[in-house]
C-alpha cells in the first residue's frame, strides 16, 4: 500500500487508541501491528512527530515489571485534530465505498 | 540483528540530529526491547519486527526537518553548494567559450560569408557573361576577349547555375550551423542550471 496513505491511517489509529486511554509505546505498537501489517519501527517516529506537533504529551510511570515506561497522552489539541481526522476518514471511506459498490449516481 | 546492533545502527543513522534528541529516541527503543524481552521475545525477533534502523532513522530525520526548518536542511545546503558550483561552471564555461570556441566559431562564420560571396559573385559573373556579349556593340567593358557567342552564353549559364548551387549549399550550411549553435547554447544553459 502507498506509504503516505499508510502513514496517515497510522496516525489516525494512534490518535484513536490514545483517545480511549493513555498507552505506552510498546502497547501501541503491539495493538496496531496486530491488525495492520507495518514495520513496527514506523510508530515511534510518528509518536515523536505527534509530540512535537503538540497532539500528544508524554509522562513516565513506574511499572511493576522493570523500569518506568513512557506513556503517551492525547492533548486537547490532539483531541480536536483526532475528531477532525475522524470526520474526514468517515467521509473518505463512505466515498470510496460508494465508488466500489458502483452507486455512482 | 541483536539489540546492540540495532541500537548502534540506529544511532549511526541518526547522526546530524541534536545529541539529546538522539539519546531520547534511543531510550524509546531501549524501553521497547526491555518490554519485549520481558514478554519472552528474543532480541532478534524484536529488532526484526521494528524494521531497518536506516528507514526508522530516515523517518525521524524527515519529521525533525519538517518541524524545525520549513525547508529541509539538506536542500538548503544543496542550494548554497549549488550557487558555488554554478558560479564555478559559469566562469569555466565563459573561459572555455572565449578561449576555445569563439575563435573557430568566428572562422566558420567567416568561411560561410565567403561561400555566400563566391556564390553571389558567380551568379553576377554568369549574368555578366550572358548579357555582356549581346551588349558588346556598346563597348561598356573595354577589351573583352573575343570568344564565340555560344561559348560565352553557355559559360554565363554555367557560372550562374554554379553560383545558385553554391548559394543553396550556403543556406543549408547556415541552417546547420544555426541548429548547432542553438544546441550548444542550450547545452551551456543546461550545464549551468543542472
Amino acid at each position: 500500500m502507498n506509504i503516505q496513505f499508510k502513514k496517515g491511517v497510522l496516525e489516525l489509529c494512534v490518535l484513536s487508541l490514545l483517545d480511549r486511554r493513555d498507552h505506552y509505546g510498546y502497547e501501541l505498537v503491539e495493538k496496531i501491528s496486530k491488525f495492520i501489517n507495518i514495520s513496527e519501527g514506523t510508530i515511534y517516529p510518528l509518536l515523536r512527530k505527534l509530540r512535537t506537533e503538540g497532539y500528544v504529551s508524554t509522562y513516565l510511570e513506574e511499572s511493576q515489571e522493570g523500569p518506568p515506561r513512557k506513556y503517551y497522552k492525547l492533548t486537547e489539541k490532539g483531541k480536536e485534530v483526532f475528531e477532525e481526522l475522524m470526520i474526514e476518514w468517515e467521509s473518505f471511506v463512505d466515498g470510496v465505498n460508494n465508488i466500489l459498490r458502483g452507486d455512482l449516481m | 540483528m541483536n539489540r546492540k546492533e540495532f541500537i548502534d545502527k540506529l544511532k549511526l543513522y541518526l547522526q546530524g540530529m541534536p545529541e539529546s534528541e538522539i539519546q531520547d529516541i534511543l531510550s524509546d527503543y531501549e524501553e521497547h526491547f526491555n518490554i519485549g524481552i520481558s514478554k519472552g521475545k528474543s532480541e532478534e525477533e524484536i529488532a526484526n519486527e521494528l524494521g531497518e534502523p536506516k528507514d526508522i532513522a530516515e523517518g525521524y530525520k524527515t519529521n525533525y526537518r519538517n518541524a524545525y526548518n520549513d525547508s529541509p536542511p539538506t536542500i538548503s545546503y544543496n542550494t548554497s553548494n549549488d550557487t558555488l558550483r554554478r558560479a564555478l561552471i559559469i566562469v569555466l564555461l565563459i573561459a572555455f567559450n572565449v578561449i576555445i570556441v569563439l575563435g573557430p566559431y568566428i572562422a566558420v562564420l567567416g568561411v560561410l560569408i565567403a561561400i555566400y560571396g563566391i556564390g553571389i559573385g558567380l551568379v553576377f559573373a554568369g549574368i555578366g557573361l550572358f548579357f555582356g556579349i549581346p551588349l558588346m556593340p556598346f563597348k561598356f567593358f573595354g577589351h573583352i576577349p573575343n570568344f564565340h557567342l555560344l561559348t560565352t552564353l553557355s559559360f554565363g549559364v554555367g557560372f550562374g547555375a554554379l553560383g545558385v548551387l553554391i548559394i543553396i549549399l550556403a543556406v543549408i550550411l547556415t541552417k546547420f550551423i544555426y541548429r548547432i549553435s542553438i544546441k550548444y547554447i542550450k547545452w551551456n544553459i543546461e550545464l549551468v542550471n543542472k
